[in-house]
């Protein structure tokens, strides 16, 4: 099968150039490759741009294989870390260690609390739409956790005796790679990884699922096992990608169904294309917003709403025709 | 104008300001009986000089609800503090003074006199504006245009004051050249990380809100590059509340500016190449 190797080769190959694009352009162009003839140019290169572009690439791979997974999971075509409320309470649990002072701890601080808000998040999506949620009764609580989740966010950062902290509002509903160093990757990188791993791990399951539960479970899958597994491999990655990010929206969302029909529909495969996809998206994206800023540079989710909003509803007319 | 003794009924009124630069202003020049209220960053040890005396008196939060019950007989606001506040204030019959409060050195003096008539103090203004000034030319160098150091004034969240600032004046009368006027920016811009690295400024000047607190802007100025790439004898660190108002504390910005400047030799290094 020819067909199942070449996507993912396309897609790294494309991951491949469009990183090394990102890194060569920025308030100026250098060339990555050639040797710095001015001090500057190595900084810029491997200290500003570096960092920026390696967090796009593991942030945009973990919010398109965790949109892939919670699609599988739930059975849900409108399923997204974002829209069912994980990215906004990971944002909310970052918000809270780092306002709080509470960040300066550890190096780790930040992404435990980005990664114990998502798991709360987990928690109350279930309970408000348990585990075989219809589409409708999903988003709606989504709606619900994200309405709620993003007003704790505004009153944690009103409350905080920090002359930025009303102003970051923005950075942590919308999201931005700006100013990151290699620090903030050695910090989140290892969860995002490993989040990332465990959810890789079950993509087989996702497959047997596809064909029902009872299939699965006859196919020897302990699903609540499973469950699980994906769903704290969800919230350990995401945690930790929107702890250093903020919360960028509909990557999770769109990446898969886009991909969807180049992985003849298979769960399993979906999962790797949707991560490098992902982060052929973010890494895009964030060289847009650097190209297009005016005065203060604008934030990511904007790009990614302005692509996935339309998107969104495109899938809610298509989705309503079949299953409503 | 200038010479008549203080008008007895102005020197009477009790005053309620809604902004940093006018509170500070009042403190300087009124007796503290005669404030009634202050806004609340006048008590900021952050940005305000006077935070000490400031924490002692009613502080509002530009709301209507607070500045009512000091019954003032004038307020005193700037050109932007919130034209429905003003507007209600004006409709209850408090007579509102909206001051232009000077954004660079050019007006400060006139600025300084024009507040002394209004709140019946012109002797103590004349002395204030006087001061400032003989403080300002003692403080500055007398130097020509090519051993001046170029400055980058950084703050959180890449916020660089350019032309037609306070600290754009403090700078260059200090000595420096500006590297956000240099690259066009006019009023308050943003720098980033990159242009600041590429532009390999001779000094950095920081504000002490860098240093403090915890936020995405903070933890954005502690990036590994801003350490690495200037060394602890560049970085010139800066008090916000010396540079936020015009004020006797230009002079002390001035005076901190000027002891900050690198020695010609290094200088002499840095042009030659």
């Amino acid at each position: 099968m020819s067909r199942s190797w070449w996507l993912p080769l396309a897609l790294l190959l494309l991951l491949v150039a469009v990183s090394l694009l990102a890194l060569a352009h920025g308030t100026v162009w250098l060339n990555p490759f050639a040797a710095a003839t001015e001090a500057w140019q190595a900084t810029v290169l491997w200290e500003i741009r570096l960092p920026r572009v390696l967090l796009a690439i593991l942030v945009g791979a973990v919010l398109g294989l965790s949109g892939a997974a919670l699609q599988g999971l739930l059975r849900n075509p409108l399923a997204d870390p974002a829209i069912v409320g994980v990215s906004a309470c990971a944002a909310f649990g970052a918000v809270v260690v780092l306002y709080s002072g509470l960040a300066s701890l550890a190096w780790f601080a930040l992404p435990l609390g980005g990664m114990l808000g998502a798991a709360l998040s987990v928690l109350l999506v279930y309970l408000l739409a348990g585990s075989r949620s219809s589409l409708f009764s999903l988003i709606l609580a989504g709606m619900a956790v994200n309405a709620f989740v993003g007003a704790l966010i505004s009153l944690v950062l009103n409350v905080a005796s920090n002359p930025f902290a009303m102003s970051e509002i923005v950075y942590w509903l919308l999201g931005s790679f700006a100013n990151r160093s290699l620090d903030d990757v050695a910090a989140a990188a290892p969860f995002m990884l490993a989040g990332s791993a465990v959810v890789l791990t079950a993509g087989r399951y996702l497959n047997a699922l596809s064909l029902g539960e009872e299939t699965a479970a006859s196919l020897g899958f302990n699903s609540q096992r499973w469950r699980w597994l994906v769903v704290s491999g969800v919230a350990c990655a995401v945690g930790a990608a929107v702890s250093v990010s903020g919360n960028i929206g509909f990557v999770g969302l769109v990446v898969p169904h886009l991909l969807r029909p180049l992985v003849g529909h298979e769960p399993r495969k979906l999962l790797w294309a949707s991560a490098l996809g992902g982060a052929v998206l973010l890494v895009l994206a964030d060289m847009l917003v650097q190209g297009i800023s005016g005065r203060v540079e604008l934030k990511l989710g904007v790009i990614t709403a302005l692509i996935g909003g339309p998107f969104f509803l495109y899938l809610i007319v298509k989705t309503r025709s079949t299953d409503w | 104008m200038l010479c008549l003794p203080g008008n007895p009924l102005l020197a009477q009124q009790r005053i309620a300001s809604l902004n940093l630069c006018t509170d500070l202003l009042l403190l300087e020049l009124v007796e503290p009986e005669r404030i009634v209220s202050l806004s609340y960053w006048a008590a900021d040890p952050d940005l305000s000089y006077l935070a000490e005396r400031a924490s002692g008196l009613t502080l509002n939060h530009s709301l209507v609800e607070e500045i009512v019950p000091q019954q003032p007989d004038l307020v005193l606001a700037g050109q932007y503090s919130d034209v429905q506040v003003v507007a209600l204030l004006r409709r209850l019959g408090y007579p509102v003074a909206v001051m232009d409060v000077p954004l660079t050195l050019a007006g400060m003096r006139a600025h300084i006199l024009e507040f002394g008539e209004l709140v019946g103090e012109p002797e103590r203004a004349l002395a204030l504006a006087d001061q400032i000034d003989a403080g300002l030319a003692a403080a500055a160098p007398t130097l020509d245009s090519a051993s001046r150091p170029l400055a980058a004034v950084y703050g959180p969240q890449g916020v660089s004051p350019g032309r037609d600032t306070l600290m754009n004046d403090l700078l260059y009368l200090a000595g420096y050249r500006n590297l956000a006027a240099e690259l066009g920016v006019s009023s308050y811009g943003t720098l980033s990380l990159e242009t600041l690295v590429r532009a390999e400024p001779d000094v950095l000047v920081l504000d002490n809100l860098a240093n403090s607190g915890d936020s995405i802007a903070h933890r954005a100025m502690r990036h590994p590059v801003l350490r690495r790439q200037f060394a602890e004898a560049q970085l010139l660190h800066l008090p916000a509340s010396l540079s936020v108002c015009v004020g006797p504390t230009v002079v002390t910005a001035v005076q901190r500016l000027v002891a900050g400047r690198p020695q010609v030799a290094v200088l002499e290094g840095a042009v030659g190449e």
